[in-house]
């Protein structure tokens, strides 16, 4: 699943080259552009997302609501047809509670990031019959598949006052591997964008995600230093549900 | 050498007279400048009336009424419909000169009129004090003093403000009283006889302040009644004359026995309904009129104030035009009868054949591919007077007999004038139908007839010795047959078709233009086959074809385009079912698509030209007669729905497209709903219905590059990506 990114870009590469090549049959999109870039934030439910160990199980996140930075590029293959290239970052902080395993702390809060490329098809749409509205006006409808990575890092130790706040770290540190797992997923897209002006455009629009995670042993191979604990992420997939509001600017 | 100089001068004046007593046949045009009124925005020429009339904001009723109506005048005004400083309009202002200088109190409303291009008999006026003078009228009015007073009642309209006033009164009644159900439970509709009722008040009031205006001039009042009588029998021709089926006749060919009527239904006046109609009963204004004219001396009086000669040439010019406007309207009966009378009236001339030839064309156009109904004529049983025994010849044959007919009276015009393109794509076509439609695939269907021209008749002398009583003992069928004899029709229809062409069959013009049009109806059998796939193979290559149109939509590879008469109304949606026009946003609407049209026109390439009526300078005069000629010409075409109508008035448009360096004309029409709210214009929220064609004038093909419901408004950005679409179909090659 390493090569994720590279079959993404060879997918990419393909589509972008193909519609040129029949560039002059086609309509190009909106006003006759071809690319444009999409800046979203991204309001987003992660239901189910939690975090087990052995010394915790299924602990959620503190907050299920992350606000999710998308950014995208866009190429509108024909009229109403494009394909995006997309990268987002969320993160979720879970409080670890049962920490008995480290002396002297009561609390590690651990921040979970999931960062996502994907590759996304889209088309803009009418209900009525008829050609669809030129990209990337009008509503739109699509869906993407995505290679993402978590990783986990302690934020803030809360300790009885034996310890250090620096002296839990280190003790984690030397005690601990950080959460690092891949996952893949899908996310089904809707949404509506209304021109602003004759280049940028205001975007509305929902998101309907499944994250599926490859593994959940994600701690390596613990080093000859003593093992307190592993945090794993639970094996099952999560899902996630985002409203997406953004701008896009046409290019060229 | 001075006589030889006097009779060379003579000679030339004497020319020149006799010139000029030639029929005039040119299309009456506007000409000159084009007024003030013409050339406002709307929109200024409503702040001023707002101005003009003092009414404030809270006065809603008028307020609106000044909104509507000078939208629609505007709309009017600029539609092509209304003649400018032509000299129909010259003479009928001058007469209405006359009423006014005679009521000095008329001239402060500054009244002038207008003669509007449309064959019904009417005339109105509106309260901006613009009286519109049809040519269905002029060409049936008798005299100078029948016109004086109808603008007589017409400015009384203007005078007394009663357009207003009606409006303001509808919609007070609208507001106050609800439909009801009579006692057999059948809606009764209270409002509109109420509407009515006022509606009647205000005609009866015109009628008596009309005839005061108008005894104030030095006319002759003795016809003024039978002003009346023009209204009234306005559905008849100008003039009755029997109509010879002859006149159809060209190439020796005699038509069906079937089109021969028995008998021409006498001419009733027409039944009213004076409590559903907004004017009086004709009888009882009439009477009212005599009552009023009873005992006043008429001695001194005249017909003709400003001038006979100038009268006979209003008239003369409307009457030549009238059967043009029927061929626009596709009054196509009316266009031939018409056409006929010109003859009888001003001699034989070529423009009548031509409008014959060109009505019958149409006709059989229509009737060969099924939009019979398509053809406002009425049937035959619906028409009154000797114009009846046309519209039953006409109704009596089939769509096969019409074609033929069509083409052997084309033919004899073709024959007259070998080089005229239109006559020559007309038959063309008419031969492509026989194939199309007729399934005659060459001139080996037909044959040489043992004898051209009528069969004589073998038992005329047998009728002549027939008594009284054995006529009257003659069942209907045996009068027909009679009747028939006598005309000397033969009673074959069966063979009628066969024989039709034996004048000219062997007429090495005559093949020539048969092959060529047989080889058209091959090439558009096999446009048509493409759609009606028999084969699997054929269905595939429909199917991909049709998937890649919708995907893709058609590729035109049209480099210059005119676009005419663009047009976009803005819909409000007031309640669930309940649409306004907002004419103030429809003009800014239409700006804008004109715009973003010229814009996206420049990003491809496309060289587009717009003749948009709401653009028009005072100079541009020769623009508007040619949104006439292309809107007419796009209005027909697009009536014709299920055939290529490739030669109707081709000439007209052939010398469009030479003017505007293309042959290619567009049409644009965009109906669009807005949904009202924040959150509606935010999401571009409503319904659009957009139109955009393109036209070949030279094929008469067409193209429809965009005919869909949106689900979206058409904001700025809905429209730059339809109008993008649109023009980027036009402008790339397959």
């Amino acid at each position: 699943m390493k090569h994720l990114p590279k079959i993404i870009y060879l997918a990419l590469t393909f589509c972008i080259t193909i519609s040129t090549v029949h560039a002059q049959q086609h309509v190009p999109g909106f006003l006759g552009k071809r690319f444009f870039v999409e800046a979203q934030l991204a309001p987003t439910v992660y239901y189910q997302h939690l975090l087990s160990s052995s010394v915790v199980s299924d602990e959620p996140p503190r907050s299920p609501v992350s606000i999710v930075p998308k950014i995208s590029l866009n190429y509108i293959t024909a009229r109403s047809y494009y394909v995006a290239l997309e990268l987002e970052q969320s993160q979720l902080t879970h409080e670890v509670t049962n920490v008995n395993n480290l002396a002297g702390v009561e609390q590690v809060d651990l921040r979970v990031t999931l960062r996502r490329a994907g590759l996304g098809f889209y088309r803009t749409t009418r209900r009525r019959k008829g050609v669809s509205t030129l990209a990337p006006i009008g509503r739109y409808v699509g869906t993407r598949i995505f290679y993402g990575q978590l990783s986990g890092k302690p934020t803030t130790f809360v300790t009885d006052g034996s310890v250090t706040e620096q002296d839990a770290m280190d003790r984690y540190d030397s005690g601990y591997e950080n959460p690092e797992v891949g996952f893949v997923g899908f996310a089904i897209a809707l949404g509506n964008r209304t021109m602003l002006n004759d280049q940028i455009a205001l975007s509305l629009g929902l998101d309907f995600g499944y994250n599926l995670f490859l593994s959940s042993q994600v701690y390596s191979d613990f080093n000859r230093r003593q093992l307190v604990s592993e945090f794993t992420i639970d094996r099952y997939g999560r899902s996630t549900f985002g409203i997406h509001i953004g701008l896009a600017a046409l290019l060229f | 050498m001075k006589a030889l100089w006097l009779s060379v001068f003579m000679l030339v004046m004497g020319t020149t007279c006799l010139h000029s007593q030639e029929l005039d046949t040119s299309p009456l045009e506007s000409s000159g400048t084009l007024p003030e009124e013409v050339v406002t925005s709307p929109a200024k020429k409503y702040r001023t009336a707002l101005r003009n009339y003092r009414i404030g904001d809270d006065d809603s009723q008028r307020n609106q009424f000044l909104l509507e109506s000078t939208y629609v005048l505007d709309q009017l005004l600029r539609s092509g419909y209304v003649l400018y400083n032509d000299p129909v309009g010259a003479y009928v202002n001058d007469v209405m000169e006359t009423v006014i200088a005679a009521n000095p109190s008329i001239r402060e409303k500054e009244p002038r009129a207008y003669v509007l291009k449309t064959s019904e008999v009417n005339a109105f006026a509106l309260d901006q004090g613009i009286v519109f003078v049809s040519l269905g009228l002029l060409a049936q009015l008798e005299n100078e003093a029948q016109l004086a007073f109808v603008l007589s009642h017409e400015l009384v309209h203007i005078i007394e403000g009663h357009v207003m006033d009606s409006f303001v009164e509808d919609m007070k009644i609208d507001n106050s009283v609800i439909t009801t159900k009579d006692r057999d439970g059948k809606q009764f509709d209270l409002a509109e006889t109420m509407k009515n009722q006022y509606s009647r008040e205000q005609e009866m009031s015109a009628d008596e302040i009309g005839a005061e205006y108008f005894l104030k001039t030095n006319y002759d009042f003795t016809s003024i009644v039978r002003v009346f009588d023009v209204l009234r029998y306005g559905h008849l021709p100008f003039d009755e004359v029997p109509f010879e089926l002859e006149y159809l006749q060209e190439l020796s060919v005699t038509l069906p026995a079937k089109c021969v009527i028995e008998e021409i239904a006498p001419i009733t006046p027409p039944e009213e309904d004076e409590e559903n109609s907004t004017h009086p009963a004709i009888d009882s204004r009439i009477i009212k009129l005599r009552d009023r004219l009873t005992g006043l001396d008429n001695e001194g009086r005249q017909e003709f104030l400003v001038s006979s000669e100038r009268f006979e040439m209003a008239r003369q010019r409307a009457r030549v035009t009238l059967p043009r406007l029927f061929l626009e309207e596709q009054q196509l009966s009316e266009a031939i009868y018409t056409g006929f009378l010109l003859e009888k009236t001003y001699g034989e001339n070529a423009y009548a054949k031509e409008i014959v030839g060109k009505a019958l064309y149409g006709w059989a156009r229509f009737r060969s591919n099924g939009q019979s109904r398509d053809v406002n004529s009425p049937r035959w049983k619906k028409v009154q007077g000797e114009s009846q025994a046309l519209f039953h010849a006409i109704n009596k044959m089939n769509a096969e007999e019409l074609t033929l007919l069509a083409i052997t009276y084309n033919y004899a015009r073709y024959q007259q004038e070998p080089n005229n393109k239109e006559t020559k794509a007309i038959l063309i076509d008419l031969f492509g139908d026989l194939y199309l439609e007729h399934d005659i695939e060459s001139l080996d269907y037909f044959k040489m007839a043992s004898s051209v021209g009528p069969t004589e008749s073998t038992s005329v002398s047998s009728e002549e010795e027939k008594t009284e009583e054995e006529t009257e003992s003659e069942s209907k069928l045996d009068k027909i047959q009679r009747n028939q004899q006598r005309e000397g029709y033969e009673n074959t229809p069966t063979v009628w078709d066969k024989t039709m062409f034996t004048a000219v069959l062997n007429d090495s013009d005559f093949r020539a233009l048969a092959e060529e049009g047989f080889d058209y109806g091959k090439e558009r059998q096999a446009e048509i086959d493409f759609y009606e796939p028999e084969t699997n193979r054929e269905r595939t290559r429909l199917r991909k074809y049709q998937k890649q149109r919708e995907k893709r939509g058609v590729s035109l590879g049209i480099k210059r385009v005119t676009v005419v008469n663009p047009v976009f109304i803005h819909l409000d949606q007031s309640g669930r079912n309940d649409y306004a026009m907002d004419f103030e946003k429809s003009e800014a609407q239409q700006q804008l698509m004109n715009d973003v049209l010229a814009d996206c026109a420049k990003d491809l390439g496309v060289s587009m030209r717009t003749l948009d009526p709401a653009k028009l300078r005072a100079d541009d005069v020769d623009e508007l007669n040619d949104i006439a000629v292309a809107s007419s010409w796009v209005s027909t075409q697009l009536d014709a729905e299920d055939f290529i109508y490739q030669a109707y008035n081709r000439a007209d448009m052939e010398d469009f497209a030479e003017r505007y360096n293309s042959r290619y004309v567009m049409s644009v029409i965009a109906i669009s709903v807005a949904k009202r709210g924040l959150l509606a214009k935010l999401f571009s929220s409503g319904e659009s219905l957009l139109l955009m064609a393109v036209f070949d004038t030279e094929t008469g093909r067409r193209s429809y590059v965009k005919s869909e419901f949106i689900q979206f408004y058409l904001d700025r950005a809905f429209l730059q990506s339809e109008m993008y679409d649109a023009l980027n179909q036009v402008v790339k090659s397959n």
